[in-house]
């Protein structure tokens, strides 16, 4: 058993890394264009609620409407409903970068929820005690509450991340290519159980790394 | 310094309209501490904000010196902000930055070169006495730490005015006393005017020098600590000082004193300031050779002054006692006839 992992892996090694880098490109490309995203619906999410510093009963109630819209549907239909979208963004709806339009559809509206519970978690007293000393609004987002919001916001991106790496095996029907890909291609189409069997243990440390990490980062910023 | 004229605040909540604050009318002098008592749900955490216009006022005016603040724009109202400190029950200290860092913040967002800031910061750990804790978190601080820091930070932009949001409800006894002379120290040494909220008698009566009762929204008594002290005139004023100052003999004792046979009368004597040393009670004897009996009494400081109070019992002809009771208001006591026997 040991064996055969071991020789699959030597011997298929070329293809793991060729998949491993794609799986990281889309990860990373994806979750980068998803945070700027996201960070913004998410503040959004919290300062235009009522009785918050840009209180707005119009906007509001629609963001918050649309996220749960784009919530609502599962990505393998995101994949293929928004290829119209994706084709006019990068002009092309096929490997590495196809996947990218999707992905930042699927996971901008899940950080704007986590970026969104995370400031939630700020003491609005600080908030209050921010104002009184005369801060402006812009002030207010920066420095008190993303500020503070911080080990909430490190935990929030890391689930996020891990989400995105289950998201990208998907992609792979669009031919992205990536971990998950080849896990199907192989193990699946091919009979290869021990070339998904490895593809699934790269993905299984990856996100063990992943999440210590996010775990450790977090802590350190978190002070109390 | 502080104008509230007619100031209403009236809150929606879903169909309904809350009364927070009714019709008050104020004026804060420059260099006073002014208590606001009240229990909670009184209106009087409503009433602070609308002074720095964290709440604004449904109606009525706020002014501060010369400046209306409804007429200020919301740059100009942040920047008079900068001139009125505020600190909270809850301290309410970035949980993500050292001590240093927190009481920075004004100064960062003031835009103070760096050197300006660092000097200003050691001046206030000093002030505040928390030099050894610059680099802690204010997680690693005890209550009053915090509440030192909080003041710290409040004082950095040297605010007129200090706004103080129940700041000893979360601190122990002792704790809060120390808080509370650091609080008189910087009214003192600076000139500050600290408006402070409480529902705590012992706060006003240690650091206020006038008081105003909140209920229900409304001032319904105002005064100097002393004048609420020596005579209070609404009964939640009663039971606020009852709280710090039991001044009422327990019933049974009244009855068993006003159940005696011989002619008597029940006195409460009251007496403030330098009447308290004064042998008054020997004078009764060796004058009009009346022999009065203590019953109960009870003394107690307000701020710099001193009150209290004798509660005695006078057998004796009544015209003589009548005598005594008239020499003793000459000498700037409060006699109050509780009762009589015989």
């Amino acid at each position: 058993m040991l064996d055969s992992f071991i020789n699959s892996f030597v011997d298929n090694y070329d293809l793991y890394l060729e998949s491993l880098g794609e799986t990281a490109a889309m990860v990373i490309y994806s979750l980068f264009f998803s945070t700027i995203i996201g960070l913004f619906l998410g503040v959004c999410l919290v300062v235009l609620r009522p009785g918050h510093i840009y209180e707005n009963k119009v906007l509001y109630p629609i963001l918050n409407a649309v996220i749960n819209v784009l919530r609502s549907v599962p990505f393998i239909i995101i994949l293929i409903a928004i290829i119209p979208i994706t084709k006019w963004i990068v002009h092309t709806t096929i490997g590495v970068k196809g996947a990218i339009v999707p992905l930042v559809f699927y996971t901008a509206p899940y950080i704007a929820r986590l970026i969104e519970s995370a400031l939630l978690e700020v003491n609005p007293g600080v908030v209050e005690a921010f104002q009184a000393m005369g801060a402006s609004r812009r002030q207010i987002i920066w420095k008190v509450m993303l500020k503070e919001a911080r080990p909430g916001i490190v935990l929030g991106l890391t689930i996020a991340t891990i989400g995105l790496i289950g998201a990208t095996a998907m992609a792979g029907v669009l031919g992205a290519g990536g971990l998950g890909d080849v896990a199907i291609r192989y193990g699946y189409q091919r009979w290869q159980p021990d070339v998904m069997y490895v593809c699934v243990i790269i993905l299984i440390l990856l996100v063990q790394l992943l999440q210590t990490a996010g775990n450790r980062i977090s802590k350190k910023l978190r002070k109390h | 310094m502080i104008w509230m004229e007619n100031v209403s605040k009236i809150y929606q909540q879903g169909k309904q309209e809350v009364d927070a604050v009714k019709d008050v009318n104020l004026h804060i002098r420059k260099g006073e501490i002014f208590g606001i008592i009240g229990y909670s749900g009184a209106g009087k955490s409503s009433l602070l904000r609308c002074i720095n216009y964290l709440e604004r006022p449904t109606s009525g005016h706020v002014r501060i010196q010369d400046t209306k603040l409804a007429d200020l724009s919301e740059n100009q109202l942040r920047m008079m902000r900068r001139k009125i400190g505020m600190i909270f029950q809850n301290f309410n200290l970035l949980m993500s930055s050292t001590v240093y860092q927190n009481i920075a913040a004004p100064l960062v967002l003031a835009g103070l070169a760096k050197q300006q800031i660092q000097a200003r910061v050691s001046e206030l750990l000093s002030l505040v006495g928390l030099e050894d804790k610059r680099e802690a978190y204010p997680a690693q601080l005890s209550g009053g730490q915090k509440q030192r820091v909080a003041i710290a930070r409040a004082l950095a932009n040297e605010p007129e005015i200090l706004l103080c949001d129940e700041a000893t409800s979360a601190l122990d006894p002792q704790t809060t006393d120390s808080i509370l002379d650091l609080l008189l120290d910087i009214n003192r040494s600076y000139g500050i005017t600290i408006v402070l909220i409480t529902h705590e008698m012992y706060v006003v009566k240690k650091i206020c020098d006038r008081v105003a009762v909140m209920e229900g929204g409304a001032i319904v008594e105002q005064g100097t600590v002393l004048e609420l002290f020596t005579k209070p005139k609404t009964e939640t004023t009663k039971k606020f000082i009852k709280s710090v100052f039991d001044a009422d003999l327990p019933q049974e004792l009244l009855q068993q004193a006003v159940d005696k046979a011989v002619p008597r009368k029940l006195l409460r004597i009251s007496f403030i300031g330098e009447t308290v040393s004064e042998p008054i009670l020997a004078d009764l004897t060796l004058r009009y050779q009346l022999r009065p009996s203590i019953l109960y009494g009870n003394i107690t400081k307000i701020k710099d002054s001193v009150f209290g109070f004798l509660i005695i019992s006078l057998p004796g002809e009544p015209s003589v006692i009548q005598e005594g009771m008239a020499y003793m208001e000459q000498n700037g006591m409060q006699v109050e006839v509780l009762g009589h026997a015989g």
